[in-house]
């Protein structure tokens, strides 16, 4: 079998599985359901904290993602990824909750800088923490075309799809962050 | 410069045109400075893909518990549901089960109590006014 043709077995493989885990979740199959949880938890979470940052708001709409889902199950019918469904329930979840947000949770790229330089050593340097302030610089419409294409591995156009936008515009501000970000992570990058 | 920085920074995410390739090729190896911003680019999106931020511990078993507390809402929702359409359907029997013990039968003027009412009725109760 060619590699695609493997590949394409293996989604399929996967999609079935959800599939029958969603169904067990139907019947009342509570552990079913812990086990989605468990098995997609990490996805929602790059996700989430992408665009929110490691906050209490970000696990609140992690939760309030999973939650959307049990009562929506009925209309996952198995033809595309469960993580894939669950990745769009999470990015409109987070793309309102930062509608709503009163202030900018992004400092100033001073502030960044400041933080950065205020790091002794490597050891100490928390990667995921410079990540994670780096990705609060962006204004939302940028951070989402990041989260999902750099961070989660969607192609552009799965990245266009997602947030239901015409491919030009992800393009567009994929390379406008993509500047943005090297500026910003400038520091951690040339050590 | 710029232009090239441009098409370097699309090479990673669009598919360039044999020109734009082949000009973005030639630019490299002639580029020391193309070259380093490439390699910076690469860095970034390498620290992008290895983030993997995670809720906090007993994530699942929240998630679990707000779920079990909708259902219990829902069932509680449920129960009073069919509660009330149970009761409101008993109530609409009885009143039908009286009408028809009265009446000796269940029809529209017996349902709005007019039944024993005849055009002479109406006369005499409009000729006391």
């Amino acid at each position: 079998m060619s590699n695609n043709a493997n590949d394409r077995k293996i989604v399929k493989e996967v999609y079935r599985k959800d599939f029958e885990l969603v169904k067990k979740v139907l019947q009342g199959d509570q552990f079913a359901f812990g086990v989605l949880v468990r098995q997609y938890q990490l996805q929602v979470a790059k996700t989430v904290i992408g665009m929110l940052g490691k906050t209490q708001e970000a696990e609140d709409v992690g939760q309030e993602v999973f939650i959307r889902f049990y009562r929506s199950m009925k209309q996952y019918n198995g033809d595309s990824a469960l993580g894939t469904y669950l990745t769009r329930i999470a990015i409109n979840l987070s793309l309102n909750a930062l509608k709503k947000q009163k202030n900018k949770q992004a400092g100033d790229l001073t502030t960044v800088e400041y933080q950065l330089s205020s790091e002794n050593t490597a050891a100490q340097h928390d990667t995921k923490e410079v990540v994670q302030k780096a990705l609060q610089q962006l204004e939302p419409e940028f951070r989402s075309v990041v989260v999902l294409r750099m961070i989660e591995g969607y192609s552009t156009k799965e990245t266009a799809e997602l947030l239901k936008l015409p491919l030009g515009t992800v393009l567009s501000r994929l390379s406008r962050a993509q500047t943005k970000l090297k500026e910003i992570l400038k520091k951690e990058i040339t050590h | 410069m710029e232009k090239l920085s441009q098409l370097l920074n699309r090479s990673f995410d669009e598919k360039l045109t044999n020109k734009e390739e082949q000009q973005l090729e030639t630019a490299l190896s002639n580029n020391p400075g193309l070259r380093k911003e490439k390699q910076e680019i690469e860095e970034v999106r390498a620290l992008l893909s290895d983030y993997n931020p995670a809720f906090e511990e007993g994530f699942a078993k929240r998630v679990l518990a707000a779920t079990d507390q909708y259902i219990q809402n829902g069932d509680n929702l449920f129960y009073l549901f069919k509660r009330f359409v149970f009761g409101s359907a008993a109530a609409i029997a009885a009143l039908l089960v009286s009408v028809y013990l009265t009446d000796g039968a269940i029809s529209f003027d017996s349902l709005l109590g007019i039944s024993d009412i005849n055009s002479d009725t109406i006369l005499l109760a409009l000729s006391n006014f």
